[in-house]
């Protein structure tokens, strides 16, 4: 009994493993069709796209999936692209329904059709307004989607929004993908930051210090500064790393009060003495 | 007509430029990345290349200095495109001995002009 017994449990057993194999064999085949279709597809409609950026009155192709790909080939272009390119791009997604389909799909029950009519959307309008409430979404994947798409855009008018994302105690963003996408924004002058600048909320302003920093904007020099003498120890080591990114030796008073102010031994004291040797090489 | 290298790890901007510029007359070859670009460069002899900076496996700068080290290319022009586009990005492209450089995102029409004054130095 005993013996027969654990026969049937190698058998239940092997029978399950089969049957799990199969299973696995099975999503394997349909995913490496899936990926095979829409290799195929992307390969017809490439041309399509090509004939777009040299001004061609291109119809949208009778079959969904290819009209669907070309979109979204368009839309991803779009910002990659400047000038006549780029024009043309926004032009034919607009003159072929493309528009009113991303305003529709950013309202949409889907999180994922609300994803991924974030791209298109930018890609046609140049007011991100529309795509601004999405950085608020109940989904993180939309959040974090609006977020990275609004800086690929460069919307600098978005900054607010997107420091407003990183810093929101719920359903916001990780300040590294805001961080990304404000640099991404790519913001000429801190003056970009408006009102982060005084913020009540030390983290806002780090990131604003951060991206300062990181994009070498001299006119925030002043603002930078300011956060030597900061409250918070995070955004005082920012602010010293800024400084030394921005690179002016009109920091290095202030970068010696700070030194004289920081805690011997702390991130912060050796981001101060990093900046003022950085500062005195580049002299 | 000149033959140009476009090595670039993005298939829609690698399609885009290389028609762009074989639309201008040129003969265009394109690679993924940047290991491929330089055995490209190497048994091919490109007259320009135009290189994307952060590419697999060798990244344009490596590429860059790999040529400008090769007496037997000397005669290779390099035309940077990247979306690196900060001051010391750029400093960093011209020291590693690129001849132009043009920041993502870009004119195809900026591009081919830039392509076409390399060409004539």
């Amino acid at each position: 009994m005993t013996g027969s017994l654990a026969w049937w449990l190698v058998v239940a057993t092997a029978a399950a493993t089969v049957v799990l194999l199969v299973v696995i064999g099975l999503a394997h085949a349909v995913a490496r069709a899936r990926r095979r279709r829409q290799v195929r597809t992307r390969e017809a409609v490439a041309p399509l796209l090509l004939d777009i950026t040299d001004g061609a009155d291109v119809p949208t192709p009778t079959r969904r999936r290819e009209a669907r790909m070309l979109a979204e080939a368009a839309a991803a272009l779009v910002h990659k692209v400047r000038g006549a390119d780029r024009d043309a791009l926004a032009a034919w997604l607009e003159a072929h329904g493309f528009r009113d389909e991303a305003l529709a799909g950013l309202r949409a029950r889907s999180a994922v059709r609300r994803a991924a009519s974030i791209e298109l959307a930018l890609a046609i309008d140049d007011d991100p307004a529309p795509v601004l409430p999405l950085v608020a979404d109940p989904h993180p994947q939309v959040r974090a989607t609006a977020v990275r798409m609004l800086g690929a855009a460069g919307h600098a008018s978005a900054i607010p929004t997107i420091v407003g994302a990183a810093v929101s105690p719920r359903r916001g963003v990780s300040m590294s993908v805001a961080a990304m996408s404000l640099v991404q924004v790519g913001p000429t002058s801190a003056e970009a930051f408006g009102a982060v600048w005084t913020s009540a909320d030390p983290r806002a302003r780090r990131l604003a210090v951060e991206v300062t920093g990181r994009l070498g904007l001299a006119d925030g020099r002043r603002r930078v500064e300011h956060e030597l003498g900061s409250d918070d120890p995070r955004l005082r080591r920012s602010a010293a790393e800024a400084l030394a990114r921005i690179g002016s030796p009109l920091s290095t008073t202030a970068l010696e009060a700070a030194l004289a102010r920081a805690v011997p031994g702390t991130e912060e004291q050796r981001a101060v003495r990093e900046a003022l040797v950085t500062l005195q090489e580049d002299a | 007509m000149a033959r140009i290298l476009v090595a670039e790890d993005d298939p829609d901007i690698a399609a885009l430029v290389a028609h762009k510029l074989r639309a201008a007359g040129h003969e265009v070859q394109s690679v993924a990345d940047g290991e491929a670009g330089l055995d490209a460069i190497r048994s091919g002899r490109p007259d320009l290349v135009v290189l994307d900076w952060m590419m697999p496996r060798l990244n344009g700068i490596e590429v860059c200095e790999a040529v400008r080290a090769d007496d037997a290319l000397a005669g290779t022009r390099i035309l940077m495109l990247t979306a690196k586009a900060q001051e010391a990005d750029l400093e960093r492209a011209f020291a590693a001995g690129a001849d132009d450089y043009i920041p993502k995102p870009f004119s195809t029409r900026e591009l081919v002009v830039r392509v076409q004054a390399l060409l004539a130095r």
